[in-house]
């Protein structure tokens, strides 16, 4: 083999490793390529509860409602998917709780915590129960954690939220007129959680 | 060979067997990490720092679960995550059966991680962490490099080859190098293999808690119901065979030689339709007419059928003393016995009033009957 030959040889694979680089970077610039590049940035989320509950039913009576809105807003600077889920304690109530979530948006100024005045529903019909609707069933029955939580939205989603997105989200619990529900009672937490895509 | 091409050929031959050291070291280093259970990964994300970080590399021991406690850095394959490594902190753990559940978050996060895993499977926990190599392996690792150092390798030793053909040695140098160039190849191909990584998992949680929901301790709205006398009377121990019926009082007395006991009887509502609800008091209500107060009055349950027309002391009824009712006696408020626990077990004969201690010096009180102003009253409440 001739020196010129040699030579294309070593250029050949000089190209290789300057693609190599190349294709590093590209890979660095986008958040789908999580199996081979380093991921920096924040995931966070934030609601407008200032720490209050937002719904309460007292010595409650069979159709007796209670109905709230709750804003959601991402401030991470990942893309994430989130999903609902929520945790409940007590005697047993919560079989007879009907829980309806619809997420959508205020078509004014927002109105204080936890009112729902303004509110307007996504149009898309999430989940067979009407526009916006991202949960319709019992409160026994809403997801306990992460891995079995509802995703924001279905069955549209996953949606990936960017920074500063925000949603509304209206929550009804509803009592089942069922004799054996007298006396139980329930506490629940709602829980937004988002997780980088 | 002149001294001017010796130099550089003797250059060449320290640096491949640098090269081939360097390689062989990698390679029995990997070795033996595998042997001793450990696995080095590349850290690609930051949500435990600053104990682990991005472009670490960390080396992890395979573990029993069992072992693993609060605390511990331990990497597992994310079923929320696509199955992804991920590497966070245990926060929680417990058996369950055969299996040890735990939960895990990232040091810079808020959300955690519930998951279990086979008692008898393993699990990586952090063993050593070395900061920034993880980026040079990164980059090492891409499949272009490598090929580019595989390149590199062959072009060497075709280089070599060719260099020895000039002087009909060609076959004792490819035998020198070739196993430095295959060293070195295998290490390079060996390094994106061995080297696992571990993934970007961040999370966020933002909760509403304390939603508390009561209901109420009974759904029956059923209304109170209020039932008359249908039949009442009394009988006196001093005239055995006379009755009473038609009296517009009925007579309680404690006196040695009269002492008056009065009947009284209710038509009982069948309960409400609705199933939720259930008899939660009875009260049978008595309106003074003539008494003095300072009495104790019992209300029995009558066990007998009896008639307003007929009954007299000598026929009276029999009772039973099961779920006896007291009240006092008052000389101008009603007089309100708790006949629950009575009517509940069935009282469709009625109640027999009487002083609860007879036949001391005391005068006769009496009550209004349904002839009279007040009818005897049994109010009925349901929840």
């Amino acid at each position: 083999m001739s020196r010129r030959s040699v030579l294309t040889v070593v250029a050949i694979a000089l190209a290789c490793v300057l693609a190599g680089a190349q294709t590093w970077a590209a890979y660095d610039a986008t958040t789908a390529s999580r199996a081979n590049s380093v991921t920096t940035g924040t995931v966070a989320l934030a609601d407008n509860d200032s720490g209050n509950a937002m719904l309460s039913l007292s010595s409650a009576l069979p159709g007796a409602t209670d109905t709230a809105c709750i804003t959601v807003t991402y401030t991470g600077s990942l893309a994430s998917t989130v999903r609902l889920h929520g945790t409940t304690t007590g005697s047993g109530l919560d079989a007879y709780l009907d829980l309806k979530i619809t997420r959508g948006s205020f078509s004014g100024a927002p109105p204080a915590f936890d009112s729902c005045a303004t509110f307007s529903p996504d149009a898309t019909d999430y989940v067979g129960s009407g526009s916006g609707v991202v949960y319709n069933g019992t409160l026994q029955a809403f997801p306990d954690d992460y891995a079995a939580g509802r995703v924001d939205p279905l069955p549209a989603g996953p949606e990936a939220w960017t920074s500063g997105e925000s949603h509304v989200y209206k929550v009804q619990v509803t009592l089942r007129n069922n004799a054996s529900a007298a006396g139980k009672a329930a506490t629940q937490t709602f829980t937004w959680e988002a997780r980088n895509t | 060979m002149g001294p001017d091409r010796g130099q550089p050929r003797r250059r060449h031959g320290r640096a491949g067997a640098a090269v081939a050291a360097l390689a062989v070291g990698w390679l029995l280093a990997l070795g033996l990490l595998f042997i001793a259970g450990h696995r080095p990964l590349v850290v690609y994300s930051a949500s435990m720092a600053p104990t682990v970080d991005s472009g670490d590399l960390i080396i992890t021991r395979a573990v029993r679960p069992a072992s693993v406690a609060v605390g511990d850095v331990v990497s597992f394959h994310d079923r929320t995550r696509a199955g992804r490594l991920v590497t966070h902190r245990v926060t929680e753990t417990h058996r369950e059966g055969h299996r040890i559940a735990f939960v895990t978050r990232g040091d810079v996060n808020n959300g955690s991680e519930r998951w279990s895993s086979d008692a008898d499977a393993r699990l990586g926990r952090l063993a050593l962490r070395i900061p920034l190599v993880g980026y040079a392996a990164t980059w090492l690792t891409r499949l272009p490099i490598t090929l580019g150092l595989l390149a590199i390798i062959s072009v060497s030793l075709a280089n070599a080859a060719i260099a020895a053909r000039a002087t009909h040695s060609a076959k004792r140098v490819l035998s020198r190098r070739l196993p430095a160039a295959m060293a070195a190849a295998a290490a390079v191909i060996s390094a994106p293999v061995a080297l696992g990584a571990t993934d970007g998992a961040y999370s966020a949680v933002v909760a509403n808690a304390a939603n508390s929901f009561q209901a109420a301790a009974s759904f029956c709205n059923a209304a109170p119901v209020t039932v008359t006398s249908s039949a009442d009377t009394f009988v006196d121990s001093k005239s055995t065979t006379t009755n009473y019926g038609a009296e517009t009082d009925i007579g309680v007395a404690s006196v040695p030689g009269e002492n008056m006991r009065a009947l009284v009887k209710f038509p009982l509502p069948a309960p409400p339709a609705d199933p939720s609800c259930s008899l939660k008091s009875a009260v049978l209500r008595l309106e003074p007419t003539m008494s003095f107060g300072g009495r104790t009055l019992q209300a029995k349950r009558i066990t007998a059928g009896w008639g307003e027309a007929t009954a007299r002391w000598v026929n009276q009824p029999s009772t039973t003393d099961v779920d006896l009712a007291a009240a006092p006696s008052s000389g101008t408020t009603t007089v309100s016995f708790d006949v629950t626990a009575q009517v509940v077990a069935g009282a469709t004969d009625g109640f027999l009033i009487r002083d609860s201690v007879e036949s001391e010096f005391f005068g006769v009180q009496t009550y209004s009957s349904r002839e009279g102003a007040k009818d005897p009253s049994l109010v009925l409440t349901y929840g």
